[in-house]
C-alpha cells in the first residue's frame, strides 16, 4: 500500500509542474498592462505602481515564475490586490464552508445513488428502473444552482421548512449547521446521485448475468447476499471511478450554489475575485482546487487496490 | 489516471478500428453508391429512435424560433413596461415581465439566439484547439503523445467551472471570453477522444499503403484518418453542446457571461433569483428551457451513437 503512495506521490511531480506553470500564464495572460487592466480605467499612478509592485511584474519572466515556486514551497500565495489580506487566510476562512456543502453533498450522492443504482440494476426493464432512468436524464440536464432556487421557492419561500441561506459552522450548532446546508447540498448533490444510479445500474446488470453469480445462486445463497457481497463488490471498481470524478464536479457546482444560498465559501471568493480581477487571490482558488482533486484521485486509487486484488499484486 | 480517463472515453479503438475496416470493404466493393447506402442504413435505424427524434424536432423548432424571434417575439425584448413589473404569466405577457417590466417570452425568444450561438461558438474553439492536439497525438505517438496527454490530464484536474472562471478573470468578464474559457475547458475532452480513435485506425494497411507511396503526414490525416473517425466525433459534439450550453448558463448566471441588456437565458436566471422573493415564477421558464434544450443534446448523441452500427455498438 505505502509503495502505491509513494509512486503516485512520484507523478504528482510533473503534474505540479504543469499546474505551477497554468497558475503562472494566468497573471502572464492578462491583456495589455496587467497593472492598468486590473487597476481600471480611472486608476492613479500611484495605484497602479502599487499594483505593478503587487504582481512583480517589474522583474522577468523567469524572476517571477521563480518567486511563484518559491512561495508555493513555502506555502506563501502572496496577497490579494484589493485587501492587505493574505490568499492562504482568505481561502483557510472560505474553505470549510465549501468542504462541508461539497462533502454533504458527497454523502448524499453515495446514500441515494447506490440504492437507486442497485435497485434498477437489478431489476433491467421494471418499472422502477424505467422511471428512475427517465428521471435521470433530466437530472443531469437540470443546472443544479436553478435546482437549488426551485428548493428554495418551494421549501423555503413557500413552505417555510428550511432556510433559505445563511451558513452555520459546524462547531458553533451541529444540528443548524446540518438543518441549513441540506437544501444546498442536496441541489448540488443531484447530478452526482444521477450519475452513480447510471453507472451502477449498468455495472450491476453486467454483474447479475456474471457466471460467479450464478455460482452463488446454485450454491443457495440469499439475494442479498448475493447481490451485496458477490455482484456489488465487482459493479464498485467504475462505481469509485465516478465518486472520484464527482468530487471535480462538486467543486464546481458549489460555486454557483454558494452564491444562490448567500455562503461565502471558495466559489463566492472566485466570483468576487473575478468581478475585482484579484489574480493572486484566482491563482490560490486554483491551486487549491487541484490539490483538493489530486487528494481525491489518490483516495481512489487506494480504493481500486482495496477492492481488486490484482491491482493489488501489481 | 489512464484507467479512468479510458472509462470515461466511451469508445475502445478496437471496436472504430472494425467500423472502419467494415467501411472499407464496402467501399472497395462499390465505390459510388457504398457511402448512401451506409448513410441509408444509418438514416433507418436513426428514424427508429423516438427519443433522438424528438430531441431533433424539439432542437429544430428552439432553433427557428431563435432565428425568427423579431417575427415571433411579441414585445420588443428591451422595452420596459413600469405599469407591469414583476407581473405573472397573463394574456398580454403570457410569460410575465422582469423588474423592469420586459416581455419574459420577448427575452426567452432573443435568449435563445444568444445560448445556442453561445454553446457552438464553445464547442468550435473546443473542437479546433482539441482535435489538430488529439490527430498528432494518436498519429505520431513518442513524445508528441506523451507531451501533449500530460497537458491534457493537467487541464482536466482542474474542475471544468473553475477553470472557466479562471480565464474569464484574466480576460475579463463577457460572452465572447466565457465561451473562449469553456472551449478551452472542453479541448482536451476531444483531444482524448480523438487520440484514441487515431490510435485505432494508425495501423491500418491503408494507411500503411498511404505512407509507403510517400503521402505526407498532413494529407494522411486530413484524407484518410480524420473521415475514418468522424462517426463518433459527431456523437460527441452533440453531447458538447449540451455542456456548453449548461457551462454558458452557469457564468451568465454567476454574472461572468453576457453582458445587460443583452440576455442568455442563463442571465434571465440571474435576474429572476434577484427578484426572487416579489416573484418567484420569472425562475422558471429560463431554466426549464436549458434543461430541455441540454435533455435534447443528450438524447440526440445517444440516438446518434446508437444508430452508428452493430459493430460499433456491442463495444461502446
Amino acid at each position: 500500500m505505502s509503495k502505491v503512495i509513494g509512486r503516485r506521490l512520484l507523478l504528482t511531480i510533473p503534474l505540479l509542474f504543469f499546474v505551477s506553470l497554468i497558475v503562472f500564464a494566468l497573471a502572464q495572460l492578462v491583456p495589455g498592462d496587467p497593472a492598468v487592466t486590473i487597476a481600471g480605467e480611472q486608476a492613479t499612478a500611484a495605484r497602479i505602481e502599487e499594483i505593478r509592485e503587487k504582481l512583480g511584474i517589474n522583474d522577468s519572466t523567469l524572476v517571477q515564475y521563480g518567486r511563484l515556486v518559491g512561495g508555493l514551497v513555502q506555502g506563501d500565495l502572496g496577497t490579494s490586490l484589493y485587501s492587505e489580506q493574505k490568499v492562504t487566510d482568505a481561502l483557510f476562512t472560505a474553505l470549510p464552508i465549501t468542504l462541508s456543502l461539497a462533502g454533504l453533498a458527497l454523502l448524499f450522492v453515495i446514500v441515494v445513488g447506490i440504492p437507486f443504482g442497485l435497485l434498477a440494476g437489478t431489476r433491467p426493464g421494471s418499472l422502477l428502473d424505467r422511471i428512475l432512468t427517465a428521471v435521470a436524464a433530466l437530472g443531469v440536464a437540470a443546472p443544479g444552482y436553478w435546482v437549488g432556487i426551485l428548493l428554495i421557492i418551494v421549501f423555503g419561500l413557500g413552505l417555510g421548512w428550511f432556510p433559505t441561506g445563511l451558513y452555520v459552522p459546524f462547531g458553533e450548532s451541529p444540528t443548524r449547521w446540518l438543518y441549513h446546508l441540506i437544501l444546498p447540498a442536496f441541489a448540488l448533490s443531484l447530478a452526482g446521485i444521477v450519475e452513480v444510479t447510471r453507472q451502477l445500474r449498468s455495472s450491476m446488470r453486467d454483474a447479475m448475468t456474471a457466471d460467479y453469480v450464478r455460482t452463488a445462486r446454485a450454491k443457495g445463497l440469499r439475494q442479498r447476499t448475493v447481490v451485496l457481497k458477490h455482484a456489488l463488490k465487482n459493479a464498485a471498481v467504475p462505481l469509485v471511478t465516478v465518486l472520484g470524478l464527482q468530487v471535480n464536479v462538486l467543486l464546481g457546482g458549489a460555486i454557483a450554489l454558494e452564491l444562490v444560498f448567500g455562503f461565502s465559501g471558495v466559489g463566492a471568493l472566485a466570483v468576487r475575485a473575478v468581478q475585482n480581477r484579484d489574480i493572486p487571490v484566482i491563482q490560490g482558488i486554483v491551486l487549491l482546487s487541484v490539490v483538493v482533486v489530486s487528494l481525491s484521485n489518490l483516495l481512489v486509487d487506494l480504493a481500486y487496490g482495496w477492492l481488486n486484488p490484482k491491482v493489488r499484486a501489481q | 489516471m489512464a484507467d479512468r480517463a479510458d472509462v470515461a472515453v466511451p469508445t475502445g479503438p478496437e471496436v472504430w478500428r472494425r467500423h472502419a475496416q467494415d467501411h472499407r470493404v464496402e467501399q472497395s466493393l462499390d465505390e459510388s453508391s457504398a457511402p448512401l447506402s451506409a448513410r441509408a442504413r444509418f438514416l433507418r435505424r436513426f428514424l427508429q429512435q423516438r427519443p433522438a427524434i424528438g430531441a431533433l424536432t424539439f432542437l429544430v423548432l428552439i432553433v427557428l424560433a431563435a432565428l425568427f424571434a423579431p417575427l415571433l417575439a411579441p414585445y420588443d425584448p428591451d422595452q420596459n413596461d413600469i405599469r407591469n413589473l414583476l407581473s405573472g404569466p397573463s394574456g398580454d405577457h403570457w410569460l410575465g415581465t422582469d423588474h423592469l417590466g420586459r416581455d419574459t417570452l420577448s427575452r426567452m425568444l432573443y435568449g435563445a439566439r444568444v445560448s445556442l450561438l453561445a454553446a457552438v461558438q464553445a464547442v468550435s474553439i473546443a473542437l479546433v484547439l482539441g482535435v489538430v492536439p488529439g490527430l498528432l497525438a494518436g498519429f505520431f505517438g513518442r513524445w508528441v503523445d506523451v507531451v501533449i496527454m500530460r497537458a491534457t490530464e493537467t487541464i482536466m484536474t482542474f474542475p471544468p467551472l473553475l477553470l472557466a472562471i479562471a480565464i474569464v478573470a484574466v480576460r475579463g468578464p463577457g460572452l465572447f471570453n466565457a465561451m473562449l474559457a469553456v472551449g478551452v475547458v472542453f479541448a482536451p475532452r476531444f483531444a482524448r477522444l480523438v487520440r484514441g480513435l487515431v490510435l485505432g485506425v494508425r495501423e491500418e494497411t491503408f494507411i500503411e499503403a498511404s505512407r509507403s507511396i510517400g503521402t505526407p503526414a498532413h494529407r494522411i490525416l486530413r484524407r484518410h484518418v480524420l473521415p475514418n473517425i468522424l462517426s463518433p466525433l459527431v456523437v460527441q459534439i452533440s453531447l458538447a453542446l449540451g455542456f456548453a450550453m449548461l457551462a454558458e448558463a452557469a457564468l451568465s448566471f454567476l454574472g461572468l457571461g453576457v453582458r445587460p441588456p443583452e440576455a442568455s437565458w442563463g442571465a434571465l436566471l440571474q435576474v429572476a433569483y434577484n427578484n426572487i422573493n416579489r416573484n418567484s415564477f420569472q425562475a422558471i421558464p429560463p431554466g426549464v428551457a436549458i434543461m430541455l434544450c441540454v435533455l435534447a443534446f443528450n438524447l440526440l448523441g445517444d440516438g446518434i451513437r446508437d444508430s452508428l452500427g452493430k459493430e460499433i455498438r456491442r463495444g461502446t
